[in-house]
Formats: C-alpha cells, sequence, structure tokens
C-alpha cells in the first residue's frame, strides 16, 4: 500500500511538473488593437489621438504589403500637431517579420520629413521611436516617455 | 550439527518490487509527458481571430444617391460652363452628400493634411503636407505616388480633378497682405493653368485660439480673408468662408478646439469644416 501510494505520489510529481514547463509559452495571440489599447494606456499622451481606419494605415504604410499582415492598429495623432502614434502590426508569417519592420523604417523616414522643419521639437518623439518585436508582433511607439513600453508590450502575450 | 541459521530475512519482495516501482515511474513520466504534449497542441490551436486591420466607428459618408445634382460634369475635355460667380463669399445652397468630393482635391498644409485621417471625405483626393505655403507648394515634394514623392503642382499636372479646394496661408498671415495677395494670385493663375476646368475654390483662413502658439492674430487673419475673397473675385474663382464654421462669437477657435497648439484639431472640428462645405457649393 506504501508502495502503491509512494509510486502514485510519484506520477503526480512528474505530471505537474510536465504540466508546468509548458505553460511558460500561453501561445496567446492578442488582437492588435488590444495590444495597442494597453501600450496607449501606459502612456501619457499628449494630442487628440484617433485610430486610422484601413485606408489612411495603408496610405500611411505606403510600403506595407497589405498580403504579409494578419493584423494591425494604429493609433495616432488625429491634429498632426505631433507625431505620437502607437501601433502595432502583425505578420501573418514569421518570415514577414522583416517586411513589416522596414515599412516602420520607412514610416519614421516619413515622420522625419514631416517634422523636422514644421515641429523640429518632435524629432525627438522621432528619433527616438521605439520598435519591439514579440513572435510575429511587431510594435512603433513614437511618444515623449517610453519607458514603460517594454513591460505593458510583453505582458500582452 | 543444524547451526542455526539467522532467520533468513526474505529480501527478496523488495528487490522484486524496485523493477515495477521504476516501471511504472517510466509510465507515469511518459504518460504526463503525452498529455502536456497533447495540452500543448491543443492550446496553440484556437488561431487569433479573424484578421482584421483596425477599421474606424465612421463608416463611409457616402450616401446611397450618387452625385448630386450638378448641372454639368466638369470632367470632360471641353470647357464646361462655369457657375456664375456670387458676389461675396458662395452663399448657403443645398446641401450636398459626401460623394460631391470624390472628384474633388484638396491642397494645403498640415490642416488639410487631416482631412485623410477622419473617414469623412474617403474618396476625396488630399495634396497636402506640413509646411506647405504659397512657395513650398511648388517645391516641398509631400505627395507619394507609385513613383516617389512629387510636389503639389506636378501632382496636379497629373490628372484633372472636378473641384479644386485650397487651404493656404495658415502659416503666412503675419507678413503684409499686399505681397501675400501678390503670391497667391500667382499661384490661382498657375493652378488654373493646370486645372482649366476645375472649379476652384478657396478656402478663407481658419481662426486660431489667442493665446496659440505661433503668434497668430484672428483680425490679421480677417483682413487676409478680405483680400482673398477680392482677389478670388478678380481670378474668377469661389471664396468659400469655410472659417465662419468655426468661430465662436468672439471670432477665435475656442481653446477647447486646440489645445495643443491653438491651430490644430481634432475630428469634431473636421465635421464642422465639412458640414459647412456640404452646404456652400456652387453647382
Amino acid at each position: 500500500m506504501k508502495r502503491i501510494l509512494a509510486v502514485l505520489l510519484a506520477s503526480l510529481a512528474v505530471l505537474s511538473l510536465a504540466a508546468c514547463g509548458k505553460q511558460a509559452d500561453s501561445g496567446k495571440q492578442p488582437a492588435a488593437a488590444d495590444v495597442v489599447a494597453a501600450v496607449a494606456g501606459g502612456l501619457d499622451l499628449k494630442d487628440q489621438m484617433v485610430t486610422a481606419d484601413e485606408t489612411v494605415f495603408y496610405s500611411l504604410y505606403s510600403s506595407l504589403d497589405k498580403e504579409k499582415v494578419a493584423d494591425a492598429s494604429m493609433y495616432m495623432s488625429g491634429t498632426r500637431s505631433t507625431a505620437e502614434e502607437v501601433t502595432v502590426i502583425k505578420a501573418k508569417d514569421a518570415a514577414d517579420v522583416q517586411h513589416i519592420k522596414d515599412a516602420i523604417d520607412v514610416r519614421i523616414e516619413d515622420q522625419k520629413f514631416s517634422y523636422e522643419d514644421y515641429k523640429p521639437e518632435e524629432m525627438t518623439k522621432i528619433g527616438g521611436a521605439l520598435v519591439l518585436t514579440h513572435g510575429n508582433y511587431v510594435l512603433l511607439v513614437m511618444a515623449d516617455d517610453t519607458s514603460s513600453v517594454e513591460k505593458t508590450f510583453e505582458a500582452q502575450f | 550439527m543444524f547451526e542455526k541459521k539467522p532467520p533468513k530475512v526474505i529480501r527478496g519482495h523488495n528487490r522484486n518490487m524496485l523493477w515495477p516501482v521504476l516501471g511504472l515511474l517510466a509510465f507515469a513520466l511518459v504518460f504526463s509527458l503525452a498529455v502536456a504534449g497533447i495540452w500543448q497542441k491543443v492550446a496553440a490551436e484556437p488561431e487569433e481571430s479573424a484578421p482584421s486591420v483596425a477599421e474606424s466607428a465612421a463608416p463611409e459618408s457616402s450616401e446611397p444617391e450618387a452625385s448630386s445634382s450638378e448641372p454639368e460634369e466638369s470632367s470632360e475635355p471641353e470647357a464646361p460652363e462655369k457657375p456664375a460667380l456670387p458676389d461675396g463669399a458662395v452663399p448657403e445652397s443645398e446641401r450636398v452628400m459626401g460623394t460631391y468630393f470624390d472628384d474633388a482635391a484638396f491642397v494645403g498644409d498640415s490642416i488639410t493634411e487631416g482631412i485623410g485621417l477622419y473617414g469623412l471625405m474617403s474618396n476625396t483626393t488630399v495634396l497636402a503636407g506640413t509646411s506647405v505655403n504659397l512657395d513650398t507648394v511648388y517645391t516641398r515634394e509631400v505627395v507619394k505616388t507609385e513613383e516617389g514623392r512629387i510636389t503639389i503642382m506636378d501632382a496636379l499636372g497629373q490628372k484633372p480633378y472636378a473641384k479644386l479646394y485650397i487651404m493656404l496661408g495658415g502659416n503666412e498671415a503675419r507678413e503684409d497682405t499686399a505681397t501675400f495677395i501678390a503670391r497667391y494670385g500667382k499661384l490661382l493663375d498657375d493652378i488654373k493653368a493646370l486645372q482649366p476646368n476645375a472649379l476652384i475654390y478657396v478656402q478663407s483662413i481658419l481662426p486660431v485660439t489667442p493665446d496659440n502658439i505661433y503668434n497668430l492674430d484672428n483680425s490679421h487673419i480677417d483682413a487676409f480673408n478680405a483680400a482673398l475673397l477680392e482677389l478670388s473675385k478678380e481670378k474668377g474663382v469661389y471664396f468659400v468662408n469655410v472659417a465662419e464654421a468655426l468661430k465662436n462669437d468672439r471670432g477665435e477657435l475656442p481653446e477647447e478646439a486646440s489645445p495643443t497648439d491653438g491651430m490644430h484639431f481634432g475630428p469634431e472640428y473636421y465635421t464642422k469644416w465639412f458640414e459647412y462645405l456640404k452646404t456652400h457649393t456652387v453647382s
């Protein structure tokens, strides 16, 4: 009896260890809009922000191939008075993540073009643009203080 | 002799039990790994919910009806007859649908750039950019095309538009009126040459809040607008006084419209602007 009990306990221990091991990667695939909302919520954004609709998004991210995008959400200045932006783009395939990052680089260059003569003070945000990835997700943040971003972003997964 | 042998402790059953225990442990290990393996597979299976790019809540403003009842569609190559110039600014008229602006282009600076953001006029063309003024409209390559960036004037040279709405001067309403008008006049001549068949609307310069960060003054802007009205008559183009849609009764942009810099505003005021445009057309 004692031995059978010991065996059972041992199996239980091994079982729970194996189960715990797999839970570290929860495999969550959040909606891009939810990730944007979470990250933006942790920022002190000054501008009147809007969520860009699909047409506007693809015209602002003109080098982005729609076919490679599984999901995207762009939260940006609605007044053009600042360069504040939080955008999340999810690639359909891990192989496309670089393409997404390249498109984000183009966006940053476009913003530099727009703001360097117009509102040079915005160049700090643009020059300090934060680009992070997690799996197929790529995040772009242009804001004054992006110190909270990495933690919030990672917490979405 | 019989030696008293020590009682044989039968350890056999202990030794015998070792293998079953090991066997059971091994089985438990394999079993739990199998369970964990299946668990992970099942957890990864439900893929992300239907992929969709963030779509704004505002639907396209295009109503079921087709284009408004215009006496002439000015997309024909022959110069059509244009509606007569009103005596002053374009008066209030029957409201048109958002589709009226499908064949229009909006020329301007950062304020005009905002038109594209709200899906209010999703089919209209916006030829605008930051730092666009009466000089840089010729030189600043703000318009993105498949071939790369081009200037607004180059873009106007590429295809005909039925209507053109111009809003410039916001960045320049500080210099003396005569110089401003001379430069604006030259621009209108050049635009008319590029777009001979378009109905051209000059929009008044929009008001600012009293403490805007650009040191702009509403009375000075009003003086410029009065001069623009005269210029428009002279050049045979339509002057549409959009500024009055955004002014409070002190003739200023309300503070709450532009908390950031006293000039740029958000969706609510773009709606007011476009409501005015829809109710002040010439055709």
